[in-house]
């Protein structure tokens, strides 16, 4: 769902591109359903960033719940957290959200098409204590999916755990430990530089990869049954 | 005809050893799947498939499968999954899938798709042409020679890729990655915490995407380099041995330069690594 011009979307939407790169790129959304889907978000993100605190817009979100086949009603009011922080969204945040949404919205599908485990036993993932305080990166509603798309497949490797090895096991969680850490040292540098686009990019690429990692090791829990 | 609208089912039994001959029409496929031990399947010039496998236990099974699409070659677990190495012969224009969990795989003289997974063993593939896809949890993935797409995923291994035409898709997180000889216009290449070297040309409308969170990035593009070229990184530094002008500087971490025409567009980002060009 990523090609040569998903990372330079928000440079269209400001402007930076040159005028043969973006007659290309306006060529390639005629025929990119899921590059035009992202432009026609950020652009309505855009008009209300200004306003936008940590939550998108409900019909926003409804929209995106759509995609990636989460519920609307699912959404976790964020008034509690409103008070801890707020951030700043910037533009290189909302274009790394929304190439990290396009993404979430193929894990959703994969999930959703994905045969259910032998033995589906939901095993609440345990988090530790103000883990769900928002932290530097993304805009929410990207975390918010994320987080949701995270839980979902963790509570799938759970159910099948059981059936890998655990020598597999161990590889997993050693591997996943280290996006973990990645996505830390990210997020701890864009605090620091929160218009840093690259940053906000490696961010959602980083989380990207945590996601296909457990996708990877939820189907290989399903190939064990 | 009749062989294309008959499903001939054949199941073979054979402990401990194994050696099948089945005739394969073009267009058959070849899916084998075995538990632990290893797979090598080599291509050969006859119509035919020719498995064999061998086991020091005695209760070990294979069971081939041949349809009119399709020869599937497996353990039979009837008392739970054994080692068990499997040789075939193939085809060369046959296309292969080969799974195995705790199974080291080789491929080679295979002119055709290949798709081969392995959780705990090492994959190494000489050929393959149109897709090949490699996937790996716990071991190294060597491919050589492919023509076509080449899409690896790779958790804890080191990934070598030499003599590569075609698109080239790489997702690491932990182990080096060491790409030769690479011709492609294509390439996007990631890992969180492995280094990243890369020789090859950069063709003139190409796309190249080198990413790491924690590791080195050494590109040596060969040949005439035009290239639109954009450095990303927070801890790292950058270095090229190609003289460069710099634009769009950001405290030295976030800048692009153009070589020669500017044609290729190259996006080399370490979070925290070395970023090294030379030439």
């Amino acid at each position: 769902m990523t090609d040569r011009w998903t990372d330079r979307l928000s440079e269209y939407l400001d402007g930076d591109l040159s005028g043969d790169e973006r007659i290309a790129l306006e060529a390639h959304l005629r025929e990119c359903p899921a590059c035009r889907t992202t432009v026609d978000d950020l652009r309505r993100v855009m008009t209300r960033a200004h306003t936008l605190v940590d939550r998108p817009a409900g019909d926003l979100w409804a929209g995106i719940a759509a995609r990636i086949g989460a519920e609307a009603g699912s959404v976790v009011s964020l008034d509690a957290y409103r008070t801890r922080r707020r951030i700043a969204v910037t533009m290189p945040q909302l274009a790394a959200a929304a190439v990290l949404l396009v993404s979430l919205s193929t894990g959703a599908t994969w999930l959703a098409l994905r045969p259910p485990a032998a033995t589906p036993v939901a095993i609440q993932t345990p988090r530790p204590a103000g883990a769900q305080v928002i932290q530097a990166g993304l805009p929410a509603a990207a975390e918010q999916s994320y987080e949701a798309a995270v839980t979902e497949l963790e509570r799938a490797l759970e159910a099948g755990r059981s059936r890998l090895d655990p020598k597999t096991v161990t590889v997993l969680e050693r591997n996943l430990g280290r996006i973990d850490a990645a996505i830390a040292e990210a997020r701890t540098a864009l605090e620091a530089d929160p218009a840093n686009a690259y940053l906000s990019s490696h961010l959602a690429n980083t989380m990207q990869q945590k996601i296909a990692l457990l996708q990877q090791a939820t189907t290989l829990a399903d190939a064990a049954s | 005809m009749l062989f294309a609208t008959t499903v001939l089912v054949a199941a073979l039994w054979a402990p401990q050893a194994t050696d099948t001959t089945l005739p394969a029409v073009r267009g058959t496929r070849l899916a084998v799947n075995n538990f632990s031990g290893r797979i090598t399947v080599t291509g050969w010039t006859r119509n035919e498939v020719q498995i064999r496998s061998t086991s020091e236990d005695d209760e070990a099974e294979l069971r081939v499968e041949s349809s009119s699409g399709e020869i599937r070659v497996s353990q039979r677990m009837r008392n739970g999954p054994t080692d068990m190495d499997v040789t075939i012969n193939a085809p060369a224009w046959m296309a292969v899938s080969l799974q195995g969990t705790e199974t080291d795989i080789v491929v080679s003289g295979i002119a055709a798709p290949i798709k081969a997974q392995s959780v705990s063993g090492d994959i190494t593939v000489s050929g393959g042409a149109d897709n090949v896809s490699l996937n790996s949890v716990d071991g190294d993935v060597r491919a050589e020679g492919t023509r076509g797409t080449l899409d690896i995923q790779a958790v804890d291994g080191d990934v070598s890729v030499r003599d590569l035409t075609g698109a080239l898709t790489i997702q690491g997180v932990d182990g080096d990655l060491r790409l030769e000889s690479i011709t492609s216009s294509a390439v996007r290449v990631s890992s969180v915490d492995g280094d990243v070297a890369f020789d090859g040309p950069f063709s003139a409308s190409g796309s190249y995407s080198f990413k790491t969170h924690d590791g080195d990035l050494t590109i040596r593009p060969a040949g005439t380099v035009n290239a639109t070229v954009s450095v990303s990184t927070w801890n790292g530094e950058f270095e090229s041995s190609i003289p460069v002008t710099i634009t769009g500087s950001q405290e030295g971490k976030r800048f692009s330069f153009t070589l020669g025409t500017g044609s290729a567009r190259v996006e080399l980002e370490s979070f925290d690594g070395q970023i090294r060009l030379v030439h």
